[in-house]
């Protein structure tokens, strides 16, 4: 047994964790998941492996009725037999008889673990459990900041109960998100204005664009001081549709939920 | 990702006069803009208390 078949058999063993993991990350957000470090991304892969390939070999055991041989799995990943080559050789062919049936329980597997993450995420977020206990809160905080969801994080864990967390977010909903972000071009710092439209993440999950619509700008030192009585300058309008700003050259933002009640 | 938008927020954004005049009126706290003859009140979330006219202060950030 060599040891690109014993590297495929965990790939394949751990892979239903991975995806699952993964889709429960996800969910139906559009920026990427962020990773942990590589050792904390194994270990939680591997253990949430171990979890559903238990769950699943007992699930057919019970439900189809075949027998997961223990034995012929432990010879394949460690590639070692204690009782000599006659028994590898049975070992080899309990595994080779039935493709169809190892085919269809790894594909099975995968497939229903990939969807129970997207279920999980779905089901923690309608709950709102994300919002209530901080354990549940996912890897995702430009989205809470900007959709107005933060709001409850300023509550203590023990007042965010379903309800009182429903009543916050409904009782005053969103309408818009104004930003105001500080920017330096060359040595001059601007201040931009503009109403959130989008944001987008780059490829490690960081933060990346924020596209503004209605964009306006003044330069800092154009604020007058409250003592000088001066009426602040209009802004500069700036044309087009949408204003793309790099988050990486945004030194300060602020961020403001406002309503616009009928 | 999507930021969050009522039907008349992307209304008024869609009028570009009006959505400056919604940007400088949030900018400068005042209580509302007017948008195809009515008038539209902009309170901040969580902020109890009307803006009311306040372009006397900077109002920037």
């Amino acid at each position: 047994m060599n040891i690109a078949f014993t590297t495929l058999v965990i790939f394949l063993l751990v892979l239903p964790g991975v995806l699952f993991r993964y889709a429960y990350r996800k969910g139906f957000w559009r920026s990427p998941v962020q990773l942990g470090t590589l050792p904390e991304e194994i270990s939680s892969g591997i253990l949430f492996a171990l979890i559903i390939q238990l769950m699943s070999m007992a699930a057919v055991r019970y439900v189809v009725g075949w027998e997961i041989r223990f034995d012929a799995l432990l010879v394949m990943l460690t590639g070692w037999a204690p009782v000599g080559e006659a028994q590898t050789a049975e070992y080899i062919a309990s595994v080779s008889e039935f493709p169809f049936r190892i085919l269809s329980y790894l594909v099975l597997v995968n497939l229903v673990f990939y969807f129970a993450g997207y279920g999980c995420h779905k089901l923690i977020r309608s709950l709102k459990l994300d919002l209530r206990f901080d354990s549940f809160r996912f890897n995702n905080e430009w989205y809470y900041l900007f959709s107005g969801e933060a709001r409850v994080f300023e509550y203590a864990a023990s007042e965010r109960s379903f309800r009182a967390v429903k009543e916050i977010l409904e009782e005053e909903p969103v309408d818009l998100v104004y930003l105001t972000c500080q920017v330096e071009a060359g040595n001059t710092p601007w201040l931009y204005y503009g109403i959130l439209s989008d944001y987008l993440f780059d490829k490690k999950g960081n933060l990346d664009l924020l596209i503004l619509q209605a964009a306006q700008r003044k330069k800092f030192s154009e604020i007058p001081h409250q003592e000088d009585g001066a009426e602040s300058p209009r802004l500069q309008n700036i044309g087009g549709h949408y204003f793309l700003l790099r988050y990486a050259e945004v030194h300060n933002l602020n961020i403001e939920y406002i309503a616009l009640p009928v | 990702m999507k930021a969050p938008k009522s039907k008349l927020a992307k209304k008024i954004l869609k009028d570009d006069t009006a959505a400056r005049d919604l940007v400088e009126a949030i900018r400068k706290n005042q209580e509302g803009i007017r948008f195809q003859g009515r008038k539209i009140s902009i309170r901040k979330v969580g902020k109890s208390g009307s803006g009311g006219d306040d372009s006397s202060s900077d109002g920037d950030i």
